[in-house]
């Protein structure tokens, strides 16, 4: 395999996308939200604003239906910081791993369908690149950026977030190893899910614009976690994490199967037929 | 097979250039392309002799564009075989794609990256040495004159530009094929005129073979050795330039200046066998009378000079008068009404 080639195609797939600002803008605000809105409202808004009761209500019935060792680890707590604890150390992991997905869907967008677009794929397609080697490429330029977004997103996050509620609770709630796991195991699993798909479609996509509208529909699967979580029928448990990521992985694996099946050099030069 | 047409030539193995110490650099045999009901090639077959210049020329829609895909490995040919430097591009494409260089029509570059980062991603994929890159650009932006241009980013670039820096990423590794698909579409004369005579220089330097996809008739009649004419996927004519001239017009036509006409010597010649007409022409010589004579074939251009000079006849100037290539063209596409 020529690795220069390979990372030849990543590089500057990562650096078009640096260019964008069509691309940039969620690539900024997205893990912004996620990372310093969210946690500072959910630990700043009790402190200024009176939360209604029926909040408090809800966090104890979300509560009746946890694992007894999560129940455990709020027992003392007052119910304004049951409700901070919760949203911070259980209810915002799923919705943390849309950073990844977003970035690797975004990036991987790009990848075929914007080379199509721009008219800029039959250089690429007459240089001296294997199908594996155009692929794996393509791939590592969505599959880094994501796990390295996630990463600086975990970090920026620990510290907002330990920062906030280090006054509150008297010690530093993350990192622990549920957001350790969900970081090195699940992050990555669900990155390669979210490029795997997206490059998939953009193959067969007319435009950038179409392949990240179709490919959106990667993002489905954490709102299940989410909506999973919320009724109380699924919670990221250490043991959660390893098997939902040992789901994605396989996935995966699956993806790489149907990618190498469904890519023809014919249709990523002239379109779908 | 399609039919070609009547009278052209139809050397489609290269065996009027070629010698016994030639190579073929591209073979293709049976060459069909269908995309879907719409035949895009077909069966099409040629060869193009190592240091040749090819020229494809053909209507939009023709085929020409295909052709340089599938031969150079980037679509699968639905029949028929191809080689270029004894490989299979269909079967191992990557080979192929490391000794040829290919300037598409599409301005397949990147525009928002510096014409550098253009040609130095192109470097890496061709896998030009780290070492040797950075020289090559500057030396290939030098030659096609865009060097100052080279660290601007490509939206920038006027066409003419756009097409020298295709060029450039086309050499970059030093190609032992060419091909160049409407290399000077959209370019006006000055930068046409330095992409003709860059081509010329490197065929000539390097030996380079050069398959050249062309609507310009005129760079098409500069540049290459033989023409073929592609119609509806199909070579319809093929042969060198004066190959194809003498077979759609056998006759010949000189324009002579001289001195010394007479109404009696009229006579005389217009009753030789192998004179066809004469008539008189636009005086180009000062002091001379100019005259056209249609002859028979080109065998009778000696024969008039000899019959005049007999006669005491003081020739100024002799000229044949040569069909154009766009004269071809167009009669080739006449024929196939």
């Amino acid at each position: 395999m020529n690795r220069d080639a390979i990372l030849a195609i990543a590089e500057k797939d990562v650096r078009a996308v640096r260019q964008s600002r069509q691309m940039m803008i969620p690539l900024v605000v997205v893990p912004i939200l996620f990372v310093v809105v969210l946690p500072a409202a959910v630990v700043l808004l009790p402190r200024l604003v009176e939360v209604p009761t029926s909040t408090y209500g809800f966090t104890d019935q979300m509560l009746e239906t946890m694992p007894a060792s999560i129940r455990a680890e709020v027992s003392g707590y007052s119910a304004a910081e049951t409700m901070v604890y919760l949203a911070v150390t259980y209810l915002f992991g799923p919705l943390f791993l849309v950073i990844p997905l977003m970035v690797s869907n975004i990036v991987a967008s790009a990848s075929f369908a914007g080379e199509r677009e721009r008219h800029t794929i039959e250089g690429l397609l007459s240089a001296p690149v294997s199908n594996v080697e155009l692929f794996v490429g393509k791939a590592l330029a969505a599959f880094v950026p994501a796990v390295l977004a996630a990463l600086g997103g975990f970090v920026g996050y620990t510290v907002v977030v330990d920062l906030l509620t280090y006054g509150q609770f008297g010690r530093l709630l993350l990192p622990n190893l549920l957001w350790i796991l969900l970081v090195c195991w699940l992050v990555p699993a669900v990155s390669f899910f979210g490029l795997g798909v997206t490059v998939i479609v953009s193959m067969r996509a007319r435009g950038y614009e179409e392949a990240q509208q179709i490919a959106g529909v990667v993002v489905l699967p954490i709102v299940a976690i989410v909506l999973l979580q919320v009724a109380g029928v699924l919670f990221l448990s250490t043991t959660v994490i390893l098997a939902i990521g040992g789901l994605f992985w396989l996935f995966d694996v699956a993806l790489v199967w149907v990618g190498s099946r469904l890519f023809r050099r014919e249709e990523l030069l002239l379109g779908p037929t | 097979m399609p039919d070609t047409v009547p009278g052209a030539v139809t050397d489609l193995r290269g065996s009027a250039v070629r010698e016994d110490d030639e190579t073929v650099a591209i073979q293709v045999e049976g060459l069909v392309k269908r995309f879907g009901d719409t035949v895009a090639v077909d069966d099409v077959s040629f060869a193009v002799l190592q240091g040749e210049i090819a020229a494809f020329l053909g209507p939009n829609g023709s085929g020409k564009t295909t052709l340089v895909r599938l031969v150079n490995g980037v679509l699968r040919p639905t029949d028929g075989t191809i080689s270029v430097l004894d490989t299979d591009p269909t079967e191992r494409p990557i080979p192929v794609q490391r000794r040829t260089g290919v300037v598409t029509e599409s301005l397949s570059l990147y525009d928002r990256f510096s014409g550098r980062y253009n040609l130095s991603f192109y470097g890496r994929l061709y896998g030009v040495p780290d070492e040797d890159l950075s020289a090559r650009i500057e030396t290939l932006a030098d030659l096609l004159d865009f060097r100052s241009y080279l660290d601007d980013r490509v939206e920038t670039y006027s066409t003419g530009m756009k097409k020298r820096l295709l060029l450039a990423r086309g050499l970059l590794h030093d190609p032992d094929v060419l091909f160049l698909d409407e290399p000077t579409s959209g370019l006006d004369p000055q930068a046409a005129r330095l992409v003709v005579n860059h081509i010329e220089t490197i065929r000539r330097e390097r030996d380079v073979t050069v398959f050249l996809c062309t609507h310009d008739l005129q760079v098409a009649e500069r540049l290459a050795s033989r023409i073929f004419f592609l119609d509806d996927g199909a070579i319809v004519a093929a042969g060198t330039p004066a190959e194809l001239r003498e077979n759609l017009w056998p006759e010949a036509t000189v324009v002579v200046a001289l001195d010394g006409w007479s109404e009696r010597l009229r006579g005389e010649i217009e009753g030789l066998p192998w004179v066809q007409d004469v008539g008189t022409a636009d005086a180009d010589v000062p002091g001379t009378t100019t005259l056209r004579f249609e002859l028979d074939d080109r065998d009778a251009i000696p024969k008039l000079v000899d019959a005049l000079v007999e006669d005491g006849i003081r020739l100024y100037r002799l000229q044949e008068d040569r069909h154009s290539l766009e004269d071809v063209y167009f009669q080739v596409r006449e024929a196939l009404r």
